[in-house]
Order: structure tokens, then C-alpha cells, then sequence
């Protein structure tokens, strides 16, 4: 092929290129501006945060049961609550199946209703305590939810 | 000549793939219970159903999906094996880099041999893990799985409640997450492949 016609197709080629790249930022836009929106009609989303405070366990190494944890917390699936417990002490935390070192977090979406329970050892008893997750109360808000995960 | 004319547009092509990248990237959570900063996973050093070493710190590179159950088990194990598996085919090539471990919880029960022809039936590069008491427990404690035998009664046959959580180690060794029981095929091939492009 001459160089006087290898010049068109070497063309066409990058304008196939640029208009597939241009594509793929437009797809990438139409998705961060669809999250965007649902963020803005879901304002319902929100943490649950279980902090151990610093000294929590020498507290509990002397026999005190310092940190409350509520027995039972509640989430909703369709407002995509999260669950978080900080480990904010020097030493290790054990929750229920996991340990948490010092400045440590647990973070958990929970995607479906079930009851789950955890056995901490910050209470000098080690109580349990249960988390209930519900089912969404907005039809639509699920829908939405498993649709822009 | 159109809109790129003297626009020198060969040379905005660099950009215009770093921004494709850019657009493809993001977006991407893991969904299960997530360790923040995460840190090394604990040892794990038994033997699998071969009677070769599992050392957990030679798999640098994988992602490792750890589960502590029993052959026994008459429904959590198998089920969540069987997500794991739909989650392997559904990775394509990427499943070459996923290492499943299953560590016994009922040492007594799951022989080599048992375990070999168990775990064979979901997927033939399922290691399968045991290993002395101590040694066993020493995991289970690093892991803090609980392992309860409850005989039945009138009968010499048991169960195990046991913790149900898949355990999910990166390439770099550290524990990165916990997928609860039921946890979808599709998400554990979300978590997967994020792990594995980070």
C-alpha cells in the first residue's frame, strides 16, 4: 500500500479509537451522574458506629463493664444503614467471629434481612448482642438499591 | 476536515484513554463486612489432603477465600462451597489466581480421603486442611471460629456449629473481609476481582 493511501485508513482507525474512548467516558459519566442522583433521593442512608473507647480494656481487666452496646440494633436493607465498630483502645478487640487491633474498624453493609448475632468480649459477661436486619419498608427503594449496586 | 482540524488531536489521544480508564474505574466497593486499615491475616500453616504443607503466607498474589467447615455438615457448608464455585466459573481466567482453603472443624471425620472426595465434588483445586489438635486450634483461635460438637442423641453421629463467615485474604496477605453465609455468587465475584485489581 502507498503511503498516499495508507493515510486515510491510519485515519479512519483513530476515529474509531477516539469515538469508542469517547463512548466509554460517556457510559462512565452516565453512571457516576445515575449514583449521584440515587444518593440525592436516598437520604436515609446512614452509619450505626459502635465506638470502644481508649481504656475500655483495662476497665474490663478490672471487672468493670464499661462499654454498652445495645443489646439488639436494627437496620433496614433498603436504606443501605451500615454497621461500624471502631476499635479506638490500645489493645485488641474481639468481636464475635473477628478481631479488631487498636484504631482498627469493622465496616458492613448488610444486602439482605436476617437476624445475626454477635458475642463481644468488651462486656464482662459476654452478652450477646443481636442484629436484626429488615427488609425494606419502600418496595422502590430496594429496587433502586440492587439496581446501582 | 471537522471538529479536530489543527486541533493536534493524535496527541489528545493519551488523555482521552487515561480519562476511558478513569470512567471505568470507581464505583467499586467491596460488600461484605470490610477491615479498615486491614491488616496481615493470621498464620495458617496445616496440611492439605494431598499431605503437602498449606502455608497461607506462600499464596502472596491470590486471593485466598478461607472457610472453616465439615463434610458432614448437612447444609451451611455445602451451599456456600457451591456459591463459591458459581463465583469461580462466573471469574473466567481470573479463578487461576483464587485459592479456596476449607479447614476441617471435625479433624476426627474429615480424612484425607474424605475430604479429597468431598471437596472434588465442587471443585478439584479446593484444598482441603487439617491438621494436629493443637495445630487446629491454634487457627481456629487466630481466626476466632467457634467449633461446638453437638451429639445426637441415641446415636454415635454428631454435628458441628460451627462459624459460617468466608474468611477473604488478598494478594498481599492481608484479611480483608468477611462474607457472611449467603453471600451472593455475584458479589463474591465483585470482591474478587476488586481484590484482585488492586
Amino acid at each position: 500500500m502507498t503511503p498516499e493511501l495508507a493515510r486515510p485508513a491510519r485515519r479512519r482507525g483513530l476515529w474509531i479509537l477516539a469515538a469508542i474512548m469517547l463512548a466509554a467516558l460517556g457510559l462512565g459519566a452516565a453512571r457516576v451522574g445515575a449514583v449521584w442522583q440515587f444518593e440525592l433521593t436516598h437520604p436515609t442512608e446512614h452509619e450505626i458506629i459502635i465506638i470502644v473507647p481508649k481504656g475500655t480494656a483495662i476497665l474490663q481487666a478490672n471487672g468493670k463493664d464499661s462499654l454498652m452496646i445495645p443489646r439488639t440494633l436494627w437496620l433496614t436493607v433498603g436504606d443501605m444503614d451500615t454497621l461500624v465498630i471502631r476499635n479506638e483502645d490500645d489493645f485488641t478487640l474481639r468481636v464475635g467471629p473477628f478481631r479488631l487491633g487498636p484504631n482498627q474498624q469493622y465496616r458492613q453493609r448488610f444486602r439482605s434481612p436476617g437476624v445475626f448475632k454477635l458475642v463481644c468480649s468488651t462486656m464482662y459477661h459476654e452478652d450477646e448482642t443481636v442484629i436484626t436486619v429488615l427488609a425494606s419498608k419502600d418496595p422502590a427503594g430496594t429496587w433502586l438499591s440492587n439496581l446501582f449496586r | 476536515m471537522g471538529l479536530f482540524t489543527g486541533f493536534g488531536w493524535q496527541r489528545a489521544l493519551p488523555t482521552l484513554a487515561l480519562l476511558t480508564v478513569l470512567a471505568g474505574c470507581g464505583g467499586g466497593q467491596l460488600r461484605g463486612g470490610v477491615f479498615e486499615p486491614p491488616q496481615p491475616a493470621p498464620a495458617v500453616v496445616l496440611t492439605d489432603q494431598r499431605g503437602q504443607v498449606f502455608d497461607l503466607s506462600a499464596q502472596t498474589g491470590k486471593v485466598v477465600l478461607l472457610y472453616f467447615g465439615y463434610t458432614y455438615c448437612p447444609d451451611v457448608c455445602p451451599t456456600s462451597l457451591a456459591d463459591i464455585s458459581t463465583a469461580r466459573r462466573e471469574l473466567g481466567a481470573d479463578a487461576a489466581r483464587v485459592q479456596v482453603a476449607f479447614v476441617t472443624v471435625d479433624p476426627q471425620r474429615d480424612t484425607p480421603q474424605v475430604m479429597t472426595r468431598y471437596l472434588g465434588a465442587f471443585d478439584k483445586a479446593y484444598l482441603g486442611l487439617s491438621g494436629t489438635t493443637l495445630e487446629l486450634q491454634r487457627v481456629l483461635d487466630a481466626y476466632q471460629v467457634k467449633a461446638v460438637r453437638r451429639d445426637t442423641e441415641g446415636s454415635a453421629s454428631y454435628t458441628v456449629d460451627h462459624t459460617a463467615f468466608i474468611y477473604v485474604i488478598d494478594p498481599q496477605g492481608r484479611l480483608r473481609e468477611l462474607l457472611p453465609f449467603g453471600t451472593r455468587a455475584d458479589d463474591i465475584v465483585n470482591d474478587v476481582r476488586l481484590l484482585l485489581r488492586k
